[in-house]
């Protein structure tokens, strides 16, 4: 350890993390529509990575294993969000929120919107479908579940967005 | 049979694909990854730091400023314990932070601002009971501090010749009496001023605590959150106390008014120190002890109290001092508090958890029901859902959830401990948690899946498509369904977030 607490990070961890950040704090993003919070939740599943190094870079799937506590941390923040909303909008009137400001255009916001508004499962595997491509079983190794439960999700949340977000066209006409 | 129009689906696969790309390209930068010693631990207060910070701006832009003008107080920190992110934030003028206190800890010597209180951290100690026709009283049992006094409420003698005191509430009768050096206090929503009498009479001469014949003694849950103390130059002592507590809002109605006018002071008039707004508004200051109190509550049962041996006058101008923003501020934090849990951390449960979830099988304190509504709590104190005791498995219920400002109606219980046949506690590795593992019996594997389906198709059983599970009377999770089927057995995770119907495989 150096004289300021930093620790030498070995190297192959460093690449795993130089590989995996963008899309680990993108995941983290599309799930709790806050770029300051998506980058601390990313960064916290690294660190956790980080500790649990030499047992999780055993796994056949650790870039898995990152995806899974980001994106249950992210929902995790969501589920929180309508009863910190009110006590936000309060503080943060008046105030500039860097994390808070739409990131996106705003089909592309909406889009997300919509997908934070599905249920969690259904929530996490589209994100994983759209933001990386991720097959269906590499969505299940991520959300550790069977594949024909993803399947299940994938279908009823990309028609439940299908619905939404025609019913948002509708009324933009 | 009609093949389903695939365009839609296309359609969001464009949108989606595009609105990918969007977010991807936001996050090309990849920050430098540094590893510290002192990072262990660090996800554990990660997710915190979004209320913690949310205190400190509501919070610190009016009592740091403050403090930054008067270079002579020290800026107390101390980051031991679950209200330590609290603590640096809510400074009041004069005083510097002593101590952060967790739930059931005993705090530093000398601190405590009501001698000879046995329970430092609520105002209800001792037993709640519940008759069999649903009545609830609760009975608050602390040693004795002296004799009653003789203005407070009317005087009432109790079959054995006791001398009690009746108050009066808009909603609730409590009755307050000594004997052996024990003062005991009752108190209902339900039974009249005459019940109340005969029921007090009944207990007076019994053991202190014991149940009276016909009431069953349930647990009283502690909701406390913890203590933070403060203290001045002069000795004086400040302690600040989260808790939820439904007592507690009656107590201190209760007590408005009457006990003010029987100070010695000047009675201020309450409605010059209602700062509070809607929400957190100061309710009223009691003196039932040497301290004194001035406490607000949102009316949904959180309550923020301060205590003090000092003079009202500075008790309520540290009061007032509050800004009025506190309030959804402090809530923020216990919830976090309550629920915050970061993927990666494990705190072991205690040997009285694991023999709680053991003792799950055959029980009926933990409930499977189908979610009917979900409402916000309108801030009045009447809608409070009294009945939470003793639920009848058969009949809907009307319950707080683990989000006191959520009221949740609910179908009739579809599983309860005596269709599990296995009960444990699971770490999972996958969420960073522990969680509640419920294995169900055969016979129950349909009719829990049936009803799971009910949620699923968002049938009239289950409109919300949510299952709740209660567990001591409060919904303490109720996610929505997403695959139907017989279910084998339930995973309860311990922070709230969340349960899942596990199924055999598809």
């Amino acid at each position: 350890m150096d004289s300021d607490g930093t620790v030498e990070v070995q190297a192959d961890f460093a690449a795993f993390y130089e590989a995996h950040w963008s899309s680990v704090a993108a995941l983290a993003y599309t799930l709790c529509g806050n770029r300051t919070v998506a980058e601390e939740l990313a960064q916290d599943a690294f660190t956790a990575v980080y500790r649990e190094w030499e047992r999780v870079s055993l796994l056949d799937r650790p870039d898995a294993w990152v995806r899974r506590v980001a994106s249950n941390a992210a929902v995790s923040v969501l589920r929180r969000r309508d009863r910190e909303a009110r006590a936000r909008l309060r503080l943060i009137a008046g105030r500039s929120d860097d994390g808070a400001r739409a990131l996106l255009p705003a089909e592309h916001e909406h889009f997300w919107t919509e997908v934070r508004r599905l249920p969690t499962r259904q929530a996490q595997a589209v994100a994983l479908h759209y933001l990386e491509d991720l097959s269906v079983a590499d969505i299940a190794a991520v959300l550790d579940c069977a594949e024909n439960t993803v399947k299940v999700h994938l279908h009823r949340g990309r028609s439940a967005l299908a619905e939404r977000l025609a019913a948002h066209e509708e009324v933009d006409r | 049979m009609t093949e389903p129009d695939s365009r839609p689906l296309e359609g969001v696969d464009r949108a989606g694909r595009a609105a990918a790309a969007a977010v991807v390209r936001e996050f090309t930068a990849v920050p430098p990854f540094e590893a510290t010693a002192s990072n262990r631990g660090r996800s554990r207060t990660a997710l915190l730091a979004v209320a913690a910070l949310v205190v400190a701006v509501a919070v610190g832009a009016a009592v740091v400023a403050v403090v930054a003008t008067d270079d002579e107080l020290p800026v107390a920190t101390d980051d031991a314990g679950p209200l330590a992110p609290l603590a640096p934030t809510y400074l009041p003028e004069g005083f510097e932070l002593t101590a952060v206190v967790p739930p059931g800890q005993d705090g530093p010597p000398g601190l405590d601002v009501q001698p000879g209180r046995v329970d430092s951290y609520g105002l209800v100690r001792g037993v709640a009971g519940e008759s069999n026709d649903g009545d609830l009283v609760h009975m608050q049992i602390t040693q004795a501090e002296g004799p009653l006094p003789d203005d407070a409420g009317d005087r009432v003698a109790l079959d054995d010749g006791i001398d009690a005191v009746l108050w009066e509430s808009s909603d609730r009768y409590q009755l307050m009496w000594v004997a052996d050096d024990t003062m005991v206090t009752l108190a209902s929503y339900h039974l009249d001023r005459d019940d109340l009498v005969a029921l007090a009479g009944d207990i007076a001469g019994e053991e202190a605590g014991a149940a009276p014949e016909g009431w069953r003694s349930v647990p009283y849950r502690d909701f406390s959150r913890g203590v933070v103390h403060f203290t001045d130059r002069d000795g004086g002592v400040l302690s600040l106390r989260l808790s939820f507590d439904l007592d507690l809002l009656s107590f201190l109605i209760a007590w408005e008014r009457s006990e003010c006018e029987r100070t010695a002071d000047p009675c201020p008039d309450l409605s010059t120190v209602d700062v509070r707004g809607e929400e957190g508004r100061l309710v009223g200051h009691v003196h039932p002890s040497p301290h004194l109190v001035v406490a607000w509550t949102d009316r949904t049962g959180w309550a923020v109290v301060l205590e003090g041996n000092l003079s009202e006058g500075e008790l309520l101008r540290v009061a007032e001092s509050l800004e009025p923003t506190t309030w959804d501020e402090l809530l923020a934090q216990v919830y976090e508090l309550d629920h915050g849990s970061a993927p990666g951390e494990f705190d072991e449960p205690t040997p009285e958890t694991n023999a709680a979830v053991q003792g799950l099988v055959g029980s009926s304190d933990l409930q499977i029901r189908p979610v009917l509504d979900v409402a916000e709590l309108e801030p009045d104190y009447s809608s409070f859902p009294l009945r939470t005791l003793g639920l009848d498995p058969d009949q809907p219920a009307r319950l707080l959830g683990a989000d006191p400002r959520q009221r949740y109606e609910l179908g009739a219980s579809v599983l309860d401990g005596t269709g599990l046949t296995r009960a444990e506690l699971l770490r999972a590795e996958s969420i960073g948690s522990w969680l509640v593992s419920l294995e169900l019996d055969d016979s129950v594997h349909d009719a829990m899946g049936s009803v799971a389906e009910t949620c699923v198709e968002r049938a009239h059983e289950c409109p919300t498509g949510q299952m709740a599970v209660v567990w001591e009377g409060r919904v303490l999770s109720a996610p929505v369904v997403q695959v139907p089927g017989g279910v084998e057995s339930i995973a309860i995770t311990l922070d709230g977030s969340g349960i899942e119907l596990l199924h055999g495989e598809p």
